[in-house]
């Protein structure tokens, strides 16, 4: 198994198939392709991180399996810090694994709206059983420890909805390192479930290899060229012949390689985020997080539009996570172990874009949150306070820089009818989507229906860049649903019938 | 490195506290884990640092200059990193990157993560007596 993750020195390469990144998406697309027996490559930018070589260290484990080392942000006001996995398995590696299926409504919204074929819940359904099924969805054994009890003990004290939450694990251990690349592979990421099977039947996964272009010509993608290094260390360059091309590479990465190979149109113009804001609640007596599982419940009452929950927690994460105000609040490192780190999420209504940027690597993200953001913001960052001091909070702090902390339930109010302040407000955000929206509504969708990039026979998009707007749930279980779905109507249509679509949008 | 150094050792925090050699060590590694991080990021969020970290620095430097011991040098420093986080611009928010990695970085080095547990004991056996 190990072995099969190693780089190669190969440069030119054919396959029926070529899947740039090895996410939730890719190994979806893997699964179904390698399943119909065609001979598939992967592409996969980050490394291989095995569990044996996991480190507990958040510095080691964000520089050996998280983009840039986590510091990554969309440019706006303010700036939000986003997350993603740049490892064998992507964001799966470093994602708790929280299996939930989007809102059924929402399903139909945007089936509607973007003219979205054989896109109803249940023909749906099936493709969400295959996932959960791929990676074991179920309820994490053992306590959940007083973390988890803080959230249920605060929404239940308000009358909310409170929901322990699925997750795709086997015999979690309870490491509380799933941002960190699970050390027991309990964690049923893609580098436990799915690649293993895919490679198991052939396919060749080549780690380190970074896409340049897609090349195009006459309406089809032809090759797929990728730097690399050979056993030596030396830059080689890959040039991969295949009759299918999947982008894969998240919501950021897969329009910015679609651009930098020359396709604009609807690309990258409609990201959207999950904004997320965070609270330190302080108590008085231990919450020692650390040594629980990360939380393991949500309120759900506000979903999917309003979701609040827990964060991991070592004592170097909450550390860092007081550097937003340090002067005020670095007092609290002396109470760690009686301090929760917990957040509430919002389904935007802002929209934000990826551009690729010439002799750069990295794309230029923006993000605009629109005024109704805010007042959500504030509503959730009300709520969330609310349930704290519910659970018993002595004091709670929103992440709001310079803020004094709450010290009861009536001053947690305060954002409830103005919004938090813009430029002192800090936002972070691990869930990524909608940079290629799928739809027959041409001025709206940059593909069609079932992820084919339009005017291009056999060039798709499987990842969280094909879910329309956001869904306000984690998620990677509408990731590999919609990627196995492309990837069944990619082997089920036929080359002559995608070419003759294919003509018809370049006309 | 040098002015990451500048940087990183005013905002290295006080408690848990560290004998001299200890404390040396600790920050030298903490000053090494910042500037690896650094180095891993984004272009412009590496082309904003450089820029920065050079001035940064200098002013540290200066505002510190003759103060006696470390307390007084971190005081300085606190007080020139609150004017600048109000200025508009990226230098709040590159000061607040190098201050979240170095607190990462110091509270991940095993002397520090030790004395954090043995504090945490201590003070729980407080409680229950």
């Amino acid at each position: 198994m190990k072995s099969s993750f190693c780089r190669t020195s190969e440069r030119q390469l054919e396959a029926d198939a070529v899947i740039i990144g090895s996410g939730a998406g890719g190994a979806s697309v893997a699964d179904v392709l390698t399943a119909a027996g065609l001979c598939v490559i992967m592409l996969e930018e980050g490394k291989h991180v095995p569990a044996s070589s996991a480190s507990p260290l958040a510095s080691d484990a964000f520089a050996a399996a998280w983009r840039n080392g986590g510091l990554t942000a969309a440019i706006g006001q303010p700036p939000i810090a986003y997350a993603e996995g740049r490892c064998v398995g992507g964001g799966t590696e470093i994602n708790s694994g929280i299996t939930q299926r989007a809102d059924d409504d929402l399903i139909d919204q945007w089936r509607k709206l973007y003219k979205i074929e054989n896109f109803t819940p249940d023909e749906l359904a099936q493709y969400y059983e295959r996932a959960e099924t791929a990676v074991n969805a179920s309820w994490t054994p053992g306590p959940l420890g007083r973390a988890t009890g803080i959230l249920q003990q605060g929404g239940k004290a308000l009358g909310w909805e409170v929901s322990e939450l699925k997750r795709g694990q086997r015999g979690c251990k309870g490491a509380n390192r799933c941002s960190f690349v699970c050390p027991s592979r309990a964690k049923q990421s893609m580098a436990v479930t799915l690649l293993p099977k895919a490679m198991g039947r052939s396919m060749r996964l080549y780690a380190q290899a970074r896409v340049v272009k897609i090349h195009l010509d006459k309406g089809r993608a032809t090759e797929v060229t990728a730097q690399s290094l050979d056993a030596g260390g030396q830059a080689v360059q890959l040039r991969v012949k295949a009759g299918l091309v999947f982008v894969c590479a998240g919501a950021i990465h897969t329009p910015a390689i679609l651009r930098r190979s020359g396709l604009r149109k609807r690309i990258g113009n409609t990201l959207r985020v999950h904004p997320t804001i965070k609270a330190t609640a302080l108590f008085d007596d231990p919450v020692d997080a650390h040594q629980s599982r990360l939380p393991l419940a949500a309120v759900t009452e506000f979903m999917p539009e309003q979701r609040i929950g827990g964060s991991v927690f070592t004592p170097a994460v909450f550390g860092l996570s007081l550097a937003e105000d340090w002067a005020n609040r670095g007092d609290l490192m002396q109470h760690w172990r009686f301090c929760g780190s917990y957040y509430g999420m919002i389904r935007p209504r802002g929209v934000g874009s990826v551009r690729s940027l010439s002799g750069i690597n990295e794309p230029l993200v923006r993000f605009k949150l629109a005024p109704e953001d805010w007042i959500a913001l504030g509503q959730v960052l009300t709520r969330l306070g609310q349930a704290m001091f519910a659970a018993n909070a002595r004091k709670v702090f929103p992440s709001i820089s310079g803020h004094e902390g709450w010290t009861s339930p009536d001053q947690a109010h305060e954002f409830w009818h103005k919004p938090p302040p813009k430029r002192r407000s800090n936002l972070l955000t691990i869930h990524l989507f909608s940079s290629c929206p799928p739809g027959e509504d041409r001025d709206a969708c940059a593909v069609d229906s079932y992820g084919r990039v339009r005017g291009i026979e056999n060039l798709f998009v499987a990842d969280g860049s094909l879910i329309p707007e956001a869904p306000g749930i984690n998620p990677q279980m509408t990731i590999m649903a919609l990627a196995f779905r492309a990837a069944e109507a990619a082997l089920s249509h036929s080359a002559q019938e995608r070419a003759r679509s294919a003509a018809r949008e370049r006309s | 490195m040098t002015f990451d150094r500048v940087i990183v050792t005013t905002m290295t925090p006080f408690w848990p506290l560290l004998d001299g050699d200890e404390k040396a060590a600790v920050v030298t590694e903490v000053v090494r884990e910042v500037t690896r991080s650094l180095a891993g990021a984004p272009f412009h969020i590496r082309l904003a640092v450089k820029s920065l970290s050079i001035f940064l620095s200098l002013g540290v430097v200066l505002i510190t200059a003759g103060a006696g011991g470390p307390l007084t040098r971190a005081n300085r420093a606190d007080k020139f990193y609150r004017f600048l986080q109000n200025l508009p611009g990226p230098l709040g928010s590159v000061l607040r990157l190098y201050r979240s990695m170095t607190l990462l970085a110091f509270y991940e080095q095993t002397p520090v993560a030790t004395k954090l547990f043995s504090a945490r004991r201590a003070q729980h056996s407080r409680r229950c007596t």
